[in-house]
């Protein structure tokens, strides 16, 4: 897509252009029929060399089915993925694995429970052979400990021993362990307890300085994902609605979608909470098996036109590097 | 209008596990006036769900209320018998859950569950009862009632589902909601529709609310008072701006400098609470911060802190207010010695 | 601010009832710093999956007995043919349909031999023939169970199909006519080849009876590790280490079969009962191991001919196989419980 042109100055280090990704999905709970349901439709996005873009949505707009798709752990039904120039596909993705990581929500189920810590933060290196010896493996493993803020003694433990925020600490110190480029964080923090979430937040961030990461961070914590990316994607229904630099789009957000979500966030200020004016959206996020025509986000926009059930609004960009697609800005 | 509705006092729930004893909910004290909202925070594992199950005795084994007192109305529910705590439930106090899937039953239509809720505490013709139903949908903002009513659990949405939840909860009109993160499970545009009518049905129906979630935000929407929890315990009690303006208690206020702020300025430092939650089998001896707190003392490694009266709506248990103002102990029924 | 004070007030204003003193003095405020805060939390043991299983399985007792008669009746059927007098092929003339007595203490039969020895002798054959036909099951269907809930789709499709029609087949039936028609390859296979001949000890037809219980009683694993496999395979610990560069081979060895190491388990402690009774049930309708050899289905079928007469014969092997079978039945169970994730904390 020739709007999405990179930043001028900046490497480009995965493009995503025109990505497809179905399922095959049955259409009602008692239902055997099946239907395509368009988990994520139609999306492109640049990243650049140690950004972080940040992807927000509520859930089942496509988020993580974005960022696997990426790793090529989904194939994708069309639309191609490039990783600093190179397509990634079957083939490419086996030499790419070590560049590209992934971090998950759930810090109990993303670790193997039969394993121990050691084991764990060690399968990456057994399955690259980056450790020669058995104290060279050793040595990683303890200094990957210490860079999550980890114990040595932790290796021999197993993961039911540790909180959430430990075992977080865990899956970022395995992902880490190839020394990859990129990192796709889905949503790493949202089973967090909120004191813990600061914790992992700044040593993300600490280790995006220190190794120089590029993140693309999944979240459907608006305060969070503004935080930490420098731009931010809005998801809904499987399509990219908005797409800016984060401080432009919390100041100044164009699509009806991206105003509700952020008049959405309780603010932890009372008389902030007490002047505010919120909107409001009516209804519920429709089915991606069956969504609405044109514009996806008409059955529940407060402003949509006769237009908007037509045509499908295409991403533009209406200020520089602020993208939008929405028809109350065609001219 | 300031009546006391509920009075919890040195309430203390346990779970004998093979592991040990998990002194879930350690000796908290509140009360709860007719009409207010109060509001517990706290993390997971802290004791929020607990004390309130504890209310409605809905403590199964191996927890058990194992000492204190819980005033409703001037009757001590630790005492009252099952037959009841049956009648209160769901007619005096009623309890909306996190998951609304669980919490309705999936074989029966989301109608006649609301009906029998009714039917149960009521003493209303089945005709009647329906028509209640349908009003309390209507209430809660579920459109075309009169269809909606027949239909099942899994024909509504999340949110829908949800609503339905609150409608059953208020079908008797409690006098005390018990909402346990009520809008946790759903997404942020969902989560907002629910607090509005929260709010409104707040105004509407004159009912105390308590309200638990992690959320400070949603705290600030709709509390008037708010109580922090931290392993068990109540570590701060507070009006809400007293909480966010002003908090006394370090876990509190390490709490609100965790959060990113959408208005703060970019690339701003959060400032975490280092360390790891208490793990419950294995209480720290003093107070149960002190591990993760920034000003720990020695005191604080021996003894846990009283709670120290900051304002009228204000209380705290932290021993720098101690460190502060030494006198405050005596007010608080504490003799010096020599 | 050197003084103490009594807190009648453990933490709330209200409770009047613990009244304890508060030491305060000036040290009490001294600042603590990160280390020693830390240091005061001890960390408590942890148990791993399998102590905690075991702690639960000894909780129970009527599973643990049961693993104390399983052990002991095997510790018993290998003692026992060793340290008896007799022999269990031994005819001893003159002792022919002894009832139980001091000298032969559960009597002996018609050819005058001891079947005090000859049941510990048939509890060691019945025993090897559980625990090898399902140490075969074991092998056989949680490979083809992980392999084809882990590829899914087609693969998976015509996997379970060829499943479906195993144990559509009434398998005793199938096993009656393997066994038959195994029996004289075997035989032929033995004369053969002198590797093979050591075998023959066993004899062609405790032989046929391993294969064709291997071969027939293994979909039941196939189907639990393949239902288990396909819910362990979207875990995200599967996810990761997909992504991380695993191949299918270290995924299922590494990641999946360990997870349902604990259903595996409860699978096979009940197939060896099943496989016990099957085989006895063979040996009882005359398809079993050849004579001298015993098991304890062919000694209850070597006792029926005498039953009016001579009852222990057949009371002795019948009690036998079932407590063998009662216990490990029970023991499954108690197993069930104790590695049962979902009762896990
Ligand atoms: N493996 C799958 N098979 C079928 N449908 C899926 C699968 N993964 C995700 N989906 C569907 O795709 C949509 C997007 O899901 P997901 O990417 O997980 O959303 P998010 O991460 O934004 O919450 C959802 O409707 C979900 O049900
Ligand atoms: N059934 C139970 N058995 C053992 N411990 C329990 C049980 N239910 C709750 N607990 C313990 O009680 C503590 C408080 O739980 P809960 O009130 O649910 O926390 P919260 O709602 O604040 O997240 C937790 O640490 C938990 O371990
Ligand atoms: S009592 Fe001590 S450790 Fe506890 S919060 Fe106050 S200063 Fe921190
Ligand atoms: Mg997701
Ligand atoms: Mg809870």
């Amino acid at each position: 897509m020739a709007v999405l042109e990179k930043a001028a100055g900046n490497e480009t280090l995965l493009e995503v252009e025109n990505l497809k990704k179905y399922f095959l999905a049955k259409k009602g709970m008692l239902s055997s029929q099946t239907a395509w349901l368009k988990a994520v439709d139609d999306v492109s996005f640049n990243i650049n060399k140690g950004e972080t873009l940040g992807l927000v949505g509520e859930s089942g707009c496509g988020k993580t089915t974005i960022g696997r798709t990426i790793l090529h752990l989904y194939e994708p039904t069309s639309g191609t993925v490039k990783f600093k120039g190179r397509k990634i596909d079957k083939h490419s993705i086996k030499t790419l694995r070590r560049h590209m990581q992934i971090i998950f929500q759930d810090p109990f189920a993303s670790l193997n429970p039969r394993m121990t810590v050691g084991d764990i933060i060690g399968e990456p290196l057994d399955i690259h052979n980056l450790a020669k010896t058995k104290n060279e493996r050793k040595d990683r493993i303890l200094a990957l400990l210490e860079m999550v803020g980890l114990n040595p003694e932790h290796a021999n433990r197993y993961p039911h021993e540790f909180s959430g925020g430990q075992r977080q600490r865990i899956g970022i110190a395995r992902a880490l362990a190839v020394e990859p480029e990129f990192i796709v964080c889905d949503e790493p923090i949202s089973a967090l307890d909120v004191s813990i979430q600061a914790q992992v937040i700044n040593m993300l961030e600490d280790l995006q300085q220190e190794l120089g990461l590029t993140y693309l961070f999944i979240a459907h914590d608006l305060s969070v994902v503004k935080h930490i990316s420098d731009r931010v994607g809005v998801m809904y229904l499987g399509k990219l609605v908005e797409l800016s630099p984060s401080g432009k789009l919390y100041k100044n957000p164009l699509h009806p979608y991206t105003k509700a979500l952020l008049s959405a966030i309780p603010v932890p200020d009372p008389n902030l909470s007490r002047s505010r004016k919120r909107i409001i959206l009516e209804g519920d996020i429709p089915s991606p098996i069956n969504p609405p025509s044109g514009c996806r986000f008409r059955t529940r926009c407060p402003h949509a036109k006769p237009i908007c059930a037509e045509a499908e609004p295409v991403l533009k960009e209406l200020e520089k590097d602020h993208f939008c697609a929405c028809h109350l800005f065609d001219s | 209008m300031n009546k006391t509705l509920l009075d919890i006092q040195n309430l203390k729930v346990s779970f004998f596990t093979p592991a040990g004893e998990v002194r879930a909910v350690d000796g908290i004290s509140y009360t709860l006036n007719a009409g207010e909202v109060i509001g517990i925070v706290g993390e997971s594992g802290s004791g929020k769900s607990v004390s309130s199950y504890a209310v409605m005795r809905l403590i199964d084994p191996p927890g058990r209320i194992k000492e204190g007192k819980i005033m409703f109305n001037g009757m001590d529910l630790t005492q009252a018998d099952e037959k009841t705590m049956q009648s209160i439930r769901g007619n005096e106090i009623s309890m909306i859950f996190q998951d609304p899937m669980t919490s309705l039953n999936p074989v029966f239509r989301v109608g006649n569950q609301i009906i029998e809720a009714i039917l149960k505490h009521q003493d209303v013709s089945r005709k009647e009862a329906r028509q209640q139903a349908i009003e309390m949908l209507r209430l809660v903002g579920i459109p075309g009632p009169e269809k909606r009513i027949d239909q099942y659990p899994h024909e509504f949405s999340g949110g829908m589902r949800q609503r339905a939840m609150i409608a059953m909860a208020l079908s008797c009109r409690p006098k005390l909601l018990i909402a346990d993160e009520p809008t946790t499970a759903l997404d942020v545009t969902i989560q907002a529709q629910i607090l509005e009518l929260m709010k409104e049905l707040k105004q509407k129906i004159n009912m105390a609310i308590i309200l638990i979630t992690h959320d400070l935000g949603i705290i600030s929407d709709l509390c008037d008072r708010v109580i922090v929890m931290y392993a068990g315990k109540i570590v701060e009690e507070a009006s809400i701006d007293d909480i966010f303006y002003n908090p006394k208690h370090p876990y509190t206020s390490g709490l609100l400098n965790s959060i990113p702020k959408l208005d703060a300025d970019e690339n701003q430092r959060l400032v975490p609470i280092e360390g790891n939650p208490v793990d419950l089998l294995n209480p720290p001896a003093g107070c149960p911060f002190a591990p993760r707190c920034k000003h720990c003392m020695r005191i604080c490694l021996k003894e846990n802190p009283p709670f120290y009266r900051v304002s009228d709506t204000q209380k705290a248990a932290c021993w720098l207010l101690y460190k502060d103002n030494p006198e405050a102990l005596e007010e608080l029924g504490c003799i010096k010695e020599g | 601010m050197e003084n103490n004070i009594v807190n009648k007030v453990a933490n709330n204003a209200r409770n009047e009832a613990e009244k304890r003193i508060i030491k305060i003095d000036t040290s009490s405020f001294e600042p603590v710093g990160k280390e020693e805060r830390i240091s005061t939390i001890s960390s408590r043991e942890n148990l791993t999956y399998w102590k905690d299983a075991w702690k639960r399985l000894k909780a129970n007792k009527v599973a643990m007995i049961s693993l104390y008669v399983i052990i002991l009746i095997t510790i018993l059927s290998i003692v026992v043919p060793m340290v008896s007098p007799y022999s269990y092929s031994q005819q001893i003339r003159g002792d022919e349909f002894q009832r139980p007595n001091w000298k032969h203490w559960f009597g002996t039969d018609g050819l005058g031999r001891d079947l005090f020895v000859r049941v510990f002798f048939g509890t060691r054959i019945s025993l090897g023939i559980g625990l090898v036909v399902s140490i075969m099951i074991l092998i056989i269907g949680s490979f083809y169970g992980a392999i084809s809930g882990l590829i899914g789709g087609k693969v998976d499709n015509i996997m379970m199909r060829l499943v479906e029609i195993l144990y559509s087949i009434p398998v005793l039936l199938m096993i009656i006519l393997m066994m038959v028609v195994l029996k004289e390859p075997l035989q032929q296979a033995f004369n053969k080849s002198a590797f093979l001949r050591s075998l023959s000890m066993v004899g062609p037809g405790l032989i046929s009876i391993f294969l064709a219980l291997s071969l027939f009683y293994w979909t039941d694993m196939a189907r639990i590790v393949r239902g288990q496999v396909l819910s362990l395979k979207e875990q995200e610990y599967v996810t990761a280490a997909t992504a991380l560069g695993a191949g299918k081979l270290r995924i299922i060895l590494k990641h999946l079969i360990p997870n349902c190491m604990g259903p595996i388990i409860v699978t096979t402690t009940f197939q060896i009962p099943s496989a016990i009774f099957t085989e006895a049930f063979m040996s009882f309708i005359g398809l079993g191991v050849d004579a001298p050899m015993a098991s304890l289905g062919s000694l209850a079928s070597d006792a029926l001919n005498g039953i009016y007469s001579f009852p222990h014969l057949l009371l002795f092997p019948a009690i036998m196989i079932s407590v063998i079978i009662l216990a490990f039945n029970l023991l499954g169970d108690g197993l069930r419980d104790a590695l049962d994730p979902r009762m896990r904390k």
